[in-house]
C-alpha cells in the first residue's frame, strides 16, 4: 500500500481507531481494545499502511508476540471480512438478489476487509456491503442502463468498487490519504478500473471536469453547510439533467428540502432509512440515513461557484437536535411502603431537587386509589414519580440526565425503597438510561 | 396525493431495502394496497400495530414457505393471515368481538375462503405454522403453551416483535425444543395514520419446533418480562402547533384514542417550550418535553403500555406533524444473546 519499505503491518483482525476524542487498537480475535498514548498515533498511521519500524525496531518482538503486528504488507483481512459479513447478514437476504448482485457484494466485502484504520474525526462511518450494493443497484448495471460516468464524492463506503464492478466509469474524490490508498489497493486486488482523486472540496474545481458526470453519490454530514458545499461541487460536475444520490439523516429532512428549494434542484424520490452503517467495532451502527434521489435543473443556484475556494467551516457536525439523555428508574419489591405515599414522596423529591441544584418551576401531585403520581418541572426538564403501593412498585422518569444526577436520584431512592436489591440491571442506549432494581 | 398514491409512494420508499421483493411484486403490492384502503381500519389495538399493506405483503411472502396446510394466527390486525389463506387453511384468533366482526366483514368483502375467525384456540386442531405478535411471552403463558402443544413436530412459530420487547423475549426462548430458522430484521412497518409510516420496523423471527417437549415458560415477572419504560423522539414538528393549546389537544386526543379516563394532567411552560405529564386511570402514563426552537418532542412512557404508545404516537402525528416530521426509529437491540448495535 505504500512505497516505503514494508516489513510489518497490523495482524489479522487488528486495526486502528482514531475517533474524535479517543484512539486505540481494536483486536477482534483477542476481543480487546488496546489504548495507547497520543504520541504513537503517527506510528500506527504508518503501520496501517505498512511500516519497516525504522528507529523503533525494539518494539517488534513484543508486538509480534502479542499478535498485534505480523510480517508483510497489508492485505485482505479474513477476520475483518468475517465480522463484517456477520453484521451484513442481519440485512442481506440471498433470495433478494441475483447471482451477479451476490458477486458484487463479494467485491464489496473483500474491499472493506482491507480497512485497517477508522477515522472518526472526518465523519467516516462506512455503510455495510448490503447497502453499498443497493446504492449501486439504483444506478444499475452498465449492461442494462448503459455505461455511466459516476462520481463518488467521499467514498469511505467504497461504493465505487460496486459501481466499477457493474461496468461504469467511476471517479472518486476523497480527502483522506489512507482511504485513497485503501481504494487503490482494493482496485488492484479486485482487478477493477476506476479513478481516485485526492480532492479537497473546499478548493476550486478544475474546469475540464465540470459537467462531466452522469451520476453522483455522496454521504455528507447532515448539516446545511456540508450539504451546500458537497452539492455545489457535485452539481457543478454533473451534466445537465444529471442525477445524484445524497444520504440525509432523517431529522435533517427539512433542512435538505429547504436547500432543494433554495438551490433549485429536483427531489425525484426519497428512500427512507435506506443506508445502514457499521461501526469501528464492525457491528451495526445505530446511525442510519435516508437516500435521496436528486436531479439537476436549469437555473440552479449553486451556493459556491466551482472556480471559487470555499472558506473553512466546521463540516463534521450534525445539524439537528441532539437531545440529552433521559433516565428511567424502576424499583420493585419496595421496602418501607409507608414512604411510598405522595406526602413522603414529595419530601424525597424536595431533597433530590436540592441536591441536584434544580429550581422547581411547578409541581402537580395526583393521589388516586391505585397509584399516585408527582410531576415536577425544573428549568431544563422534569422528574415524574409514580407509586403503586399494591404492586410495591416505584417508577421514576427524569430528563435531562447527567452522571451526577443519576447518582443522586438512584442513591436517594435506593436508600429509602431498596437498600439491597437482588437484581440490578442497567440498559443503556444512546439517549436513555434504564435502571431496574428488584 | 390520494391515500393510495401516498401509500404506494411510502411502499417504494421504505421497502427499497427489499429490492428483489419490490421488483417481483410491484403490481400485486399496489393492488393489495388499494384493496386494504377500501376496507374499514381494524378496530381495537392489542399487541400488534397496524402496518403498511406492502409490509404485510412482504411478511406473507416470507412466511409462505412455512405455511403448508394449517396456520394459526393470533391478533391478525393487518391481514397477514388473510394473505396466507391463499396457501393454507388459516385460523385467526380475535381478541374481542369487534375485531371478530371486522375480520368477518373483511373476508366477506374480499371473498376469502380459507380463513376462519375464532375467539379462542380450537383445541382439537394441529397447525404447521403459528404466528404471534409477542410482548412478554410469560404474560400469555397458558395460551402459548397450549398453541405450542398444537403445533406439529417440525412446525414453525413465527414471532413478530418490536422494541422495547426484545430484551424480555429471548431469555424465554432457549432450550432444545426450538431453533431459529430465519430472522428478518425491520420488516414490520407500522402505520400510525393512513398517511404516516413509522420509522424503524419490527422484526420477524421464525422458530422451528424441534421437540415435542412442552414449552414450560417461567412465570411472569413484572418489570423484567414487561418493561415499564419506553420513549420516542419526534423531529421537525409543525411550529404552529407547538403551544399550550396544541399540547392540550394532543393529550385529549390521546385519551380519546386510548378510550381511557384521564386521572391527571399537568402542562407547564419552560424556558425551552412546554413540559407535560398525563396519567390514565388504568395506571399508564407519559411525560413529554416539547422544545419549541428545535421543533422536537420527547415522549417518555412510564408506566409503559404498547397500546398507549401507539395511541400517543398517532395523536402526536395528527396534532403536531409537519410535512417533514419523523419519529426517530426504535430498533430492536437484541437477537437472542447478541447485541445488534455496537
Amino acid at each position: 500500500m505504500s512505497e516505503q519499505s514494508v516489513d510489518y503491518c497490523f495482524a489479522d483482525g487488528v486495526f486502528y481507531v482514531h475517533g474524535l476524542r479517543t484512539h486505540y487498537l481494536m483486536d477482534i480475535p483477542g476481543a480487546r481494545e488496546i489504548k495507547f498514548e497520543e504520541r504513537f498515533l503517527p506510528h500506527f498511521e504508518k503501520l496501517a499502511l505498512g511500516w519497516d519500524f525504522s528507529e523503533y525496531e525494539a518494539f517488534v518482538p513484543r508486538l509480534l508476540e502479542e499478535n498485534i503486528i505480523r510480517q508483510g504488507a497489508p492485505a485482505f483481512d479474513p477476520e475483518i471480512r468475517k465480522k463484517i459479513d456477520h453484521s451484513d447478514r442481519y440485512f442481506f437476504h440471498d433470495e433478494q438478489y441475483s447471482a451477479r448482485d451476490k458477486e458484487v457484494r463479494e467485491f464489496l466485502l473483500r474491499a472493506h476487509a482491507y480497512r485497517k484504520r477508522f477515522l472518526g474525526e472526518v465523519g467516516q462511518c462506512p455503510v455495510i456491503p448490503e447497502t453499498g450494493l443497493r446504492r449501486a443497484l439504483l444506478v444499475g448495471y452498465a449492461a442494462d442502463v448503459g455505461q455511466k460516468d459516476v462520481l463518488c464524492i467521499g467514498d469511505d463506503d467504497m461504493v465505487s468498487v460496486a459501481l466499477a464492478a457493474m461496468g461504469h466509469r467511476v471517479t472518486v474524490y476523497d480527502i483522506d490519504p489512507y482511504l485513497i490508498n485503501l481504494l487503490r489497493t482494493a482496485r488492484e486486488d479486485l482487478g477493477l478500473d476506476f479513478e481516485i482523486v485526492n480532492q479537497d472540496l473546499c478548493k476550486p474545481l478544475s474546469g475540464n471536469l465540470q459537467e462531466r458526470f452522469d451520476v453522483f453519490l455522496t454521504d455528507p454530514m447532515s448539516n446545511r453547510q456540508c450539504f451546500e458545499i458537497f452539492l455545489s461541487r457535485a452539481f457543478a460536475l454533473l451534466k445537465p439533467e444529471g442525477q445524484g444520490f445524497v444520504a440525509v439523516f432523517p431529522p435533517a429532512m427539512n433542512v435538505f428540502a429547504e436547500l432543494a428549494e433554495d438551490m433549485n434542484f429536483e427531489i425525484n424520490h426519497w428512500y427512507r432509512r435506506f443506508n445502514r452503517y457499521y461501526s469501528h467495532l464492525l457491528a451495526i451502527h445505530d446511525y442510519e440515513s435516508d437516500w435521496v434521489h436528486v436531479q439537476k435543473k436549469d437555473g440552479m443556484n449553486l451556493r459556491f461557484p466551482p472556480e471559487v475556494p470555499i472558506p473553512g467551516f466546521d463540516l463534521y457536525r450534525e445539524d439537528y437536535f441532539n437531545r440529552d439523555s433521559s433516565l428511567s428508574l424502576t424499583i420493585e419489591g419496595v421496602e418501607n411502603l409507608k414512604y411510598a405515599k405522595p406526602f413522603y414522596l414529595g419530601l424525597l423529591l424536595d431533597s433530590v431537587l436540592a441536591e441536584c441544584g434544580f429550581e422547581e418551576r411547578g409541581r402537580e401531585t395526583f393521589a388516586g386509589n391505585t397509584y399516585s403520581a408527582t410531576h415536577s418541572l425544573t428549568d431544563d426538564g422534569y422528574i415524574t414519580i409514580y407509586s403503586f403501593p399494591a404492586q410495591e412498585r416505584i417508577l421514576v422518569d427524569l430528563y435531562p440526565l447527567n452522571s451526577d444526577i443519576e447518582a443522586i436520584v438512584r442513591g436517594a431512592f435506593m436508600r429509602v425503597f431498596k437498600a439491597n436489591p437482588k437484581r440490578f440491571r442497567i440498559i443503556s442506549q444512546r439517549s436513555n438510561w434504564e435502571i431496574r432494581l428488584s | 396525493m390520494t391515500p393510495l398514491e401516498t401509500q404506494n409512494d411510502l411502499s417504494r420508499s421504505v421497502l427499497a431495502t427489499w429490492p428483489g421483493f419490490l421488483n417481483r411484486f410491484s403490481t400485486q403490492i399496489e393492488a393489495y394496497t388499494a384493496q386494504c384502503l377500501e376496507l374499514k381500519p381494524a378496530p381495537n389495538i392489542h399487541g400488534a400495530w397496524p402496518s403498511l399493506p406492502a409490509s404485510t405483503f412482504l411478511r406473507a411472502e416470507l412466511l409462505k414457505p412455512y405455511a403448508d396446510s394449517a396456520v394459526l394466527i393470533s391478533d391478525d390486525i393487518d391481514g397477514l393471515g388473510m394473505l396466507l389463506s391463499a396457501e393454507a387453511q388459516v385460523c385467526a384468533i380475535a381478541h374481542d368481538d369487534e375485531r371478530h366482526r371486522w375480520q368477518e366483514e373483511c373476508i366477506s368483502a374480499c371473498g376469502i375462503k380459507n380463513y376462519r375467525s375464532v375467539e379462542a384456540l380450537p383445541v382439537d386442531k394441529s397447525f404447521d405454522l403459528f404466528i404471534t405478535t409477542l410482548h412478554a411471552p410469560s404474560a400469555e403463558k397458558e395460551f402459548l403453551e397450549q398453541a405450542w402443544a398444537q403445533l406439529k413436530p417440525g412446525g414453525y412459530w413465527a414471532i413478530q416483535l418490536r422494541s422495547p420487547w426484545d430484551a424480555s423475549l429471548y431469555p424465554h426462548l432457549k432450550g432444545d425444543m426450538l431453533s431459529v430458522e430465519k430472522y428478518y430484521r425491520e420488516v414490520n412497518h407500522s402505520l400510525l395514520t393512513p398517511f404516516y409510516v413509522l420509522d424503524g420496523g419490527g422484526d420477524l423471527i421464525v422458530y422451528r419446533k424441534t421437540s415435542d417437549a412442552p414449552l414450560g415458560f417461567k412465570s411472569f415477572v413484572p418489570g423484567e418480562d414487561s418493561p415499564f419504560y419506553s420513549f420516542d423522539d419526534l423531529d421537525s414538528l409543525n411550529p404552529e402547533t407547538l403551544k399550550h393549546d396544541g399540547v392540550q389537544a394532543f393529550l385529549d386526543l390521546l385519551i380519546e384514542k386510548y378510550s381511557g379516563e384521564k386521572a391527571f394532567e399537568h402542562i407547564v411552560e419552560t424556558k425551552d417550550g412546554l413540559s407535560f405529564s398525563l396519567g390514565d386511570a388504568g395506571g399508564v402514563g407519559l411525560s413529554g418535553q416539547l422544545n419549541v426552537a428545535e421543533e422536537h418532542l420527547l415522549l417518555s412512557f412510564l408506566p409503559y403500555s404498547s397500546r398507549f404508545e401507539f395511541c400517543a404516537l398517532s395523536a402526536a402525528i395528527e396534532v403536531f406533524a409537519s410535512k417533514y416530521t419523523r419519529v426517530r426509529s426504535r430498533r430492536t437491540n437484541y437477537f437472542q444473546d447478541e447485541r445488534i448495535f455496537g
